[in-house]
């Protein structure tokens, strides 16, 4: 892979690729995950699992440390050999690939059950995954650019979002303040812990990013900024509903932009905010496809990754629309994904750091 | 370069296929939008659905057209087995399609809101994308579908505004419950907390109760005439999602301020004068502060302790009695008034108490403090424990300010001074 200087990514674009990449779980179906293991405490779940998360986001920044110009893929198959290289290496793509299908398929059903109601399911996830494809086409710099255009938008948008919940909310709602119970919650922190994983896939991009000190900087501050709006919005559905209603609900985010009420003149704000999730959205499964394409191709050791971005496109398309609805969805596939992708995701660069200690390529 | 331009041109055109919006696109002239959904019980397992739809004519067209010769909104009433099949039944007979997207009220007769069956049909109605969980639910005493048909607001050309901006003054009196929405029901009923209040309504004349105080009236029982037939005043009290009882203006007003978070924050008052039995005193009662509620669960009865700080602006003394300089006098007004209170709304705990066996007062959310896990306070269930709780009532008044005068006049009525009795002692 040659890459010229000009289309690495900088930690601008970075952060903000990461940020809308995790952030915007506040806003799907994960809520409503975390309520069903956490109760009124789910929370706090997002909390406990960033600690995880970040010990093996560090595991991962000493291994990418000491091998400056490799991506995740190639230390890999540089540590474990070609063999159990090449199963890790397609474990992670077709992680990626289920979590991309299941992804766009509950985004898919929160547009179909809320605003386009008779609108077929497949053209709808064909249209977002064509949008997706055209800005993965154009490459990870078009996203990242893409994503710090948007940025702002989306924290205004997000800020304005709270401002304006803020009078329905109860405070007293999130009492008793244990929830389902410390176990539960510790729990739920282990297994959950899925919803950062892109901090760790995304070091596929290792070699992409400008310089080391930013690929670290930028997934602490994602890291940050994500747990805080996950933690926060959650929290916020929980104080505007109460408890078991809110587990009832299967789009807490969309149900609430819908309570919404902005004077005699502005009511009925949910169409705003949904253009500025459409958006966040399409930057986000625009960068699942290219990291899909990118982890196939370094697997594989492909020349040509833009190519296989159709394929993978097409991989995705088809499997969003397997499960038969939305609720098999969410609660079958997706919880299942969430809580197995963890293992991989969180051993691996825990093993990969053991593993170069014991090859000693301190200076690699 | 050419080739750019051409695919440009193809990638807007494209575009333009994908913003109509598919299969969901609207056509605003297509569109019914409706005001009011009213909801009575029908024959067998059918529910009678009112849509009142607003006549587009007087929507948009601001002050040229809406003449006063048009007609506000068609109401129409027909039996069907749901809240959401009967929107496509209505078809029959109206040319647009219904579109709830901009209703406002859902008006439940009492029948039906006494019946088991109705937190089935509305829970089941808000899985539909157009049910609006903000929409408020009133309560009339008559079928739904009489109260729709006989509110005709003359002010107001629209039903959405007429709605609108009745909700804004609820807020502001205090009289029916402010945040009577369909979220706040569902929350309710669901976490099986506290009672949920709805507004309680009708357009019917009631035996009028005459010289009662400000606010102890249910709908229909005002002496009053001209204007709309629609009366709100009260509350329709419902526990597990089913009506069980009712409480009048003045007690809603208790509710309000007992409850710990002050949703109505100013209401206007009178109460006795207590030096002078013959006059009632003019007040404001502003709420600041939220009210306090200490609770101990420990012992075999639950025991809750309130404590409410007011802030209370004296407006209308017309016994002329000087509280407003004398502070011997102010003090006692205070200590009255407080202790008054404190009876009036011991009396109204009692009434929950006994009579609907549930709490509307959201107690529970200070309860659930006192536990750590949500199973633990699910086992303890308040409902249960509630009915048989010690509850003890402390006022607190701090009075602000006695309106733009100083001193009453000295009585010009009055033949000559009490003399040798000061009206403290007067009193008792």
């Amino acid at each position: 892979m040659d890459i010229r200087d000009g289309d690495k990514l900088g930690i601008k674009e970075y952060t903000a690729v990461l940020i809308i990449c995790i952030g915007i779980k506040a806003t799907d179906s994960t809520p409503t995950l975390l309520y069903k293991q956490g109760d009124n405490a789910g929370w706090m779940i997002p909390i406990i699992s960033s600690v995880i998360v970040f010990l093996s986001l560090s595991c991962l920044l000493a291994v990418l440390e000491r091998y400056k110009n490799k991506n995740l893929i190639e230390i890999i198959y540089h540590l474990t050999g070609k063999y159990i290289g090449a199963v890790l290496g397609m474990l992670f793509f077709i992680s990626v690939t289920l979590v991309s299908a299941t992804n766009i398929r509950n985004y898919v059903d929160i547009l179909s059950t809320i605003y386009f109601r008779r609108t077929p399911v497949f053209v709808l996830a064909a249209i977002i995954t064509a949008s997706c494809y055209i800005i993965a086409r154009l490459g990870v710099r078009a996203i990242g650019r893409t994503a710090w255009m948007a940025l702002p938008w989306i924290i205004v948008i997000t800020i304005a979002f709270v401002i304006l919940v803020y009078n329905l909310i109860k405070v007293d709602y999130l009492y008793p303040i244990g929830g389902a119970g410390v176990k539960q919650i510790l729990k739920g922190g282990v297994l959950y812990s899925g919803i950062f994983s892109e901090v760790i896939v995304f070091s596929v991009f290792f070699p992409q990013v400008k310089n080391y000190k930013s690929f670290k900087n930028s997934s602490y501050i994602a890291l940050l900024y994500a747990v805080i709006s996950i933690s926060l919005l959650s929290a916020i559905y929980i104080m505007v509903m109460d408890y078991p209603p809110v587990v009832i609900n299967s789009t807490p985010f969309h149900s609430v932009a819908r309570l919404i009420y902005g004077g005699r003149f502005v009511s009925n704000l949910e169409a705003f905010f949904l253009l500025f999730w459409i958006i966040a959205s399409v930057i986000r499964f625009g960068m699942y496809l290219y990291t899909d394409a990118a982890l196939i191709s370094y697997t594989l050791k492909l020349s040509e990754k833009k190519q296989m971005i159709s394929a993978v496109s097409a991989i995705i398309l088809m499997l969003s629309l397997i499960p038969e609805n939305y609720i098999e969805n969410i609660n079958i596939v997706r919880k299942t994904l969430i809580n197995l992708d963890w293992i991989l995701i969180y051993i691996v660069p825990c093993a990969l750091l053991f593993l170069s200690q014991r090859k000693g390529d301190y200076k690699l | 370069m050419k080739s750019k331009r051409l695919c440009l041109t193809l990638v807007v055109i494209f575009m333009c296929s994908i913003l109509t919006g598919c299969w969901d696109k609207v056509e605003l002239e297509d569109e019914g939008y409706v005001a009011a959904i009213g909801i009575d019980k029908g024959a067998g397992r059918n529910v009678r659905v009112t849509f009142q739809i607003t006549n587009p004519k007087t929507i948009g067209s601001g002050r040229s057209g809406g003449g006063s010769g048009e007609i506000k909104s068609e109401v129409m009433t027909l039996e069907a087995p749901s809240v959401l099949s009967a929107r496509d039944l209505i078809t029959i007979s109206v040319t647009r399609r219904i579109s709830l997207a901009h209703a406002k009220v859902v008006v439940v007769g009492e029948d039906f809101a006494r019946d088991e069956s109705f937190f089935r049909y509305i829970e089941a109605s808000l899985r539909d994308k157009e049910m609006r969980r903000i929409m408020t639910i009133i309560v009339s005493r008559e079928p739904a579908e009489e109260f729709i048909k006989k509110n005709n607001p003359l002010l107001e050309d629209r039903m959405q505004k007429f709605y609108e901006f009745t909700s804004r003054r609820w807020k502001e009196t205090g009289f029916v419950p402010p945040f009577a929405n369909l979220n706040r029901f569902m929350q309710r009923t669901e976490t099986h907390g506290s009672l949920f209040l709805a507004i309680y309504a009708t357009t019917r004349e009631f035996p009028t109760k005459k010289g009662a105080d400000e606010g102890a009236y249910m709908p229909g029982q005002i002496e009053k005439s001209g204007g709309s037939p629609a009366e709100m005043i009260g509350a329709a009290v419902f526990k597990d999602g089913k009506m069980i009882g009712k409480l009048d203006g003045n007690e809603m007003r208790l509710v309000s301020m007992l409850r710990q978070e002050p949703e109505t924050r100013a209401m206007l008052v009178t109460f006795l004068d207590p030096l002078d039995n013959k006059y009632r005193i003019d007040a404001r009662i502003i709420r600041e502060n939220r009210t306090k509620i200490k609770l101990n669960l420990e012992g075999e009865v639950p025991v809750i302790d309130t404590y409410v700080p007011l802030t209370m602006d004296i407006l209308g003394i017309p016994s002329f009695v000087d509280y407003a300089e004398d502070m011997e006098k102010q003090k006692y007004l205070k200590d009255y008034l407080e202790k008054y209170l404190s009876k009036i709304s011991l009396k109204l705990v009692d009434k929950t108490q006994k009579e609907f066996a549930g709490d509307p007062f959201q107690w529970d959310l200070a309860a659930r403090r006192k536990f750590f896990t949500y199973d633990e306070f699910h086992k303890y269930d308040w409902m249960k424990h509630y009915p048989e709780a010690k509850v003890n009532i402390k006022f607190e008044i701090n009075i602000r300010s006695f309106g733009k005068q100083l001193a009453p006049p000295s009585n010009p009525m009055e033949k000559g001074n009490d003399e040798g009795i000061s009206p403290l002692e007067r009193k008792e």
